[in-house]
Formats: structure tokens, C-alpha cells, sequence
């Protein structure tokens, strides 16, 4: 679905319909939310299914009960699954701009935030506003943001990687 | 409700004097949707008796078993009929606790599938949720008693930290069994605990199985008539989902009583 949708709807439910202020990293955050939710809960499934269901029938067949399965057996082992697939969607909201574009978080901002209240821009709007200006100090500003960007990037699924490789256990 | 109450007591009161009946089904009936897979079975399991359930794939072996602890309750379509008792208890009374019910029915399945943590805390886990241990020294006994009976622990003892998964099939199935031990059942249901291994692997569990008589009552599901012979004081021959016959063993085995049961000893059909 074209992330833009999901800035349409924050409009709507968020600012309209709810009176929630623009420009507001709340705002941002649900809309980056509703926009990654998709990723996250198709790899929490896929990673809940991968649970053989011979480990599910010998927990039962110990007498655990069924909350006590998915808490002792399913979730332990589905956790690196579920986990990268957090990662990955974290990553994806990182590098997002055109549903912020719709809130208005584009909006040219002078102070720093105090809350999160407070209208504030996010880091790929800042360097498309920052790689249009004009002035020379403003190139090593953009190529500096970006940097920092793509390095958390990076960074975030590299972890997801490493996580993985870490936990993910072999039968 | 109030019926069956007054039914139940009737059978109980009528089963209990007779012989030492550990678990009892009365017109059992089970159907997978709209699919019977069992027709009014009757069956009595003696205590300290292994039980051997033989009969051609698919007849419905598993089902038997698995309607005991109530693993059936786990397939959304399965629907039991008919009445299982655990001794005066009612298996399938709606006020019964599974998780207790399980507790003292035990399962091993025909694939080895130990948790993928330690082999100390596959054993400890059990014991563990069902509230059996005040303590850690309390757990490492009842850890290497089950072991020990399971005949394992000379082969695991120095490395009872390392992951069950990591074991042999023949020491996972030993392991599985183990486990089951550990929290102290009546009944251990075996539905082929045999089938993925080897013959020397086997011959360990079928005498494991010969020792465990002893404290427990076990029921194995088997494919292997010489299996069913060797490890089982009674056998129940299913075919087709109907309960053909049962008896001693060594009875079913030299003389059958239907032709049925005597074509699938003698390998005729299968
Ligand atoms: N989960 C299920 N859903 C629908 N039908 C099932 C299910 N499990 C078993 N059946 C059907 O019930 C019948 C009895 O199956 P069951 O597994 O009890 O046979 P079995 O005697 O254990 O066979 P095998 O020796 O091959 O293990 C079969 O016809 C099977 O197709
Ligand atoms: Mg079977």
C-alpha cells in the first residue's frame, strides 16, 4: 500500500476527526505505526507459525496450560522472528516522509521541541528542505544529515541480523 | 447435567469392585467433523498393565489415545461421545481441570520432540509448572531420578546443561520419556514411541517400558506385532475405528477370536 494512504488517514482520524495538533511527533508516531503495523504483524505470524506444533503438543501434553505454552515454548522461540521483523519495520518508518508530509510535519521549524505536543519536522524532511537552500553552509548540513540517516540505517538492520543470528535457536 | 451425574455414579459404583481398572471408555465415539473416526469403543485398562494398541493405519489408534488426555481438545473439529473414566473420575467432565487431568496422563509422541532448551530444564519443566518442587535441590532429584529411570542419566549426567535437541533420537525419545516421568503420572500414553529408531535404540525402551509397569500404567500404540508381544500384557486390535477385539496378549496373539484379527497378525492385509 503506497505510505501516503496511511499520511491521508492520519489526516483525517488524527487531525480531523480527533483535533490532534499538526505537526506533532505523536501524530507522526501513530501514522508511522499504523503504516508499519502491516510488517510487523506478517512477520510475528510467520514467526508464531514457525513453532513446530510437536513442541506446542508436548508442553500441552506436560499439562501446561495453553497460556503457559505460548508463554514458556511458542513466544521464547518465535521471539527472533518477531523481533526482526520489529526491526525491519523501525527501519522502514526511519527513511518514511511522504505520510508525514500529509500532518504536516514539513513545516519549517525554528526551536527545538520540548514535547511531544510541539510541532517539529523529522530527519528526511529536514534534508529535503535543507538540500533546497540556496546558501553553501547548507550542503555539508544535508550530506551530514543523510549520513547520520543511512548510518542509523545501517545500524538498525545490522542489529536485526546479529539479533537473529544471535537467538535463533536449531532443531 | 443432572442425569448424567446420576449415570455416572452407576457405572462407578458397578466398575470399581471388579478389577483394578485404571482408565475405562464406555461407547466411545469420536468424529473429525462430520467423519467418525471411532464407533463405541469399550475398553477397560488395567492398572500396572501395558496396554498394546495394534490395528492397520488409520483405524483410529491415536484417536483412542489421545481422546485419554484429552489431546483431542487441541483439534478445533474433533468431537468425543461417549464416556472415559480415569478411575471414578469422568475425563471429559466440563468441570475437570485439563491441566490436572494431564498431570496425571502422561504423553510421549512417536516423533522425539524435546523442548529446545537444556536437558535439565526439558525434566525440570514439568515438575516445575505443576507446583511438585519446593526447591532447587527438590527439582535436581526428581531431575535424575527421572533420568535415572528413563535410563539415561549415565549417558547425560555430565552434560545435563546442553540442549536436549542435541541428544541422539533414540536419547531424545528416553529424554521425552523422562520428562514424562518427572511429573509423577498415572498413565503414560505412547502413540509409536518406537518408530523413529533404531533396533538396539528399541530394545532400550522396550525395556524401560517392561520396568515402568511397575509404577505406572502405560498404553503404546505400535505397528510392530513382535512389539506389541514382547512389551504388553494386553492388546486391543482396532480396525476401521472399531474396537475388534482385546485381551491378554499372549490369548490374542496364539488364538484369536475373529478372523479379522488373526488376517492382520498373520500379515494377510494391513
Ligand atoms: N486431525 C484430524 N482431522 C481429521 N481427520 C483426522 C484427524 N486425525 C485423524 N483423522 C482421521 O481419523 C482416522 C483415524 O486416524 P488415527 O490417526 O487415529 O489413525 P492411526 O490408527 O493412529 O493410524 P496410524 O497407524 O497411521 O498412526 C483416520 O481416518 C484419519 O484420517
Ligand atoms: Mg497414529
Amino acid at each position: 500500500m503506497p505510505s501516503i494512504v496511511f499520511g491521508l488517514l492520519g489526516l483525517a482520524v488524527f487531525l480531523n476527526f480527533m483535533n490532534l495538533p499538526r505537526s506533532a511527533p505523536v501524530v507522526g508516531g501513530m501514522v508511522l505505526s499504523l503504516m508499519t503495523l502491516p510488517t510487523v504483524i506478517i512477520s510475528a505470524r510467520a514467526a508464531l507459525k514457525s513453532v513446530p506444533p510437536s513442541i506446542r503438543e508436548a508442553a500441552l501434553g506436560l499439562g501446561a496450560s495453553r497460556l503457559q505454552m505460548v508463554a514458556h515454548h511458542v513466544l521464547p522461540l518465535a521471539f527472533p522472528g518477531i523481533l526482526t521483523g520489529t526491526i525491519i519495520g523501525m527501519a522502514q518508518a526511519l527513511g518514511e516522509t511522504a505520510p508525514l508530509l500529509m500532518i504536516g510535519m514539513v513545516a519549517f521549524i525554528v526551536d527545538v521541541p520540548g514535547g511531544f505536543t510541539d510541532p517539529s519536522t523529522v530527519m528526511p524532511v529536514q534534508i529535503y528542505l535543507w538540500s533546497d537552500s540556496p546558501e553553501r553552509a547548507f550542503v555539508e548540513k544535508t550530506a551530514a544529515a543523510t549520513a547520520i540517516l543511512i548510518g542509523f540505517l545501517v545500524l538498525m538492520n545490522a542489529l536485526a541480523v546479529v539479533l537473529r543470528k544471535k537467538i535463533e535457536r536449531k532443531w | 447435567m443432572q442425569q448424567t451425574a446420576v449415570v455416572e455414579t452407576g457405572v462407578g459404583a458397578q466398575a470399581e469392585p471388579a478389577r483394578n481398572v485404571k482408565v475405562s471408555a464406555e461407547n466411545c465415539s469420536v468424529f473429525y467433523g462430520d467423519k467418525q473416526a471411532l464407533f463405541d469403543v469399550n475398553l477397560d485398562i488395567m492398572a500396572n498393565e501395558v496396554t498394546a494398541l495394534i490395528g492397520p493405519s488409520g483405524c483410529g489408534k491415536s484417536t483412542f489415545l489421545r481422546c485419554i488426555n484429552r489431546m483431542n481438545d487441541t483439534i478445533d473439529i474433533c468431537r468425543v461421545s461417549g464416556r472415559l473414566m480415569l478411575e471414578n473420575d469422568d475425563i471429559y467432565d466440563p468441570a475437570l481441570d485439563v491441566v490436572h487431568l494431564r498431570a496425571r496422563i502422561g504423553m510421549v509422541f512417536q516423533k522425539p520432540n524435546p523442548f529446545p532448551t537444556s536437558i535439565y530444564q526439558n525434566i525440570a519443566y514439568g515438575p516445575s509448572i505443576h507446583g511438585l518442587v519446593a526447591s532447587k535441590s527438590d527439582l535436581d532429584e526428581i531431575v535424575e531420578r527421572s533420568l535415572r529411570r528413563a535410563a539415561l542419566w549415565e549417558e547425560v549426567k555430565d552434560r545435563l546443561d546442553q540442549p536436549g535437541t542435541g541428544l541422539s533420537g533414540g536419547q531424545q525419545q528416553r529424554l521425552c520419556i523422562a520428562r514424562a516421568i518427572a511429573v509423577q503420572p498415572e498413565v503414560i500414553l505412547m502413540d509409536e514411541p518406537c518408530s523413529a529408531l533404531d533396533p538396539i535404540a528399541t530394545a532400550r525402551i522396550e525395556e524401560l517400558i517392561d520396568e515402568l509397569r511397575q509404577n505406572f500404567t502405560i498404553v503404546i500404540v505400535t505397528h510392530s506385532m513382535q512389539q506389541a508381544a514382547r512389551v504388553s500384557q494386553r492388546t486391543a486390535f482396532f480396525h476401521l475405528g472399531v474396537l475388534v477385539e482385546h485381551g491378554e496378549t499372549d490369548q490374542i496373539f496364539t488364538n484369536p477370536a475373529h478372523d479379522k484379527t488373526r488376517d492382520y497378525l498373520t500379515g494377510r492385509f494391513g
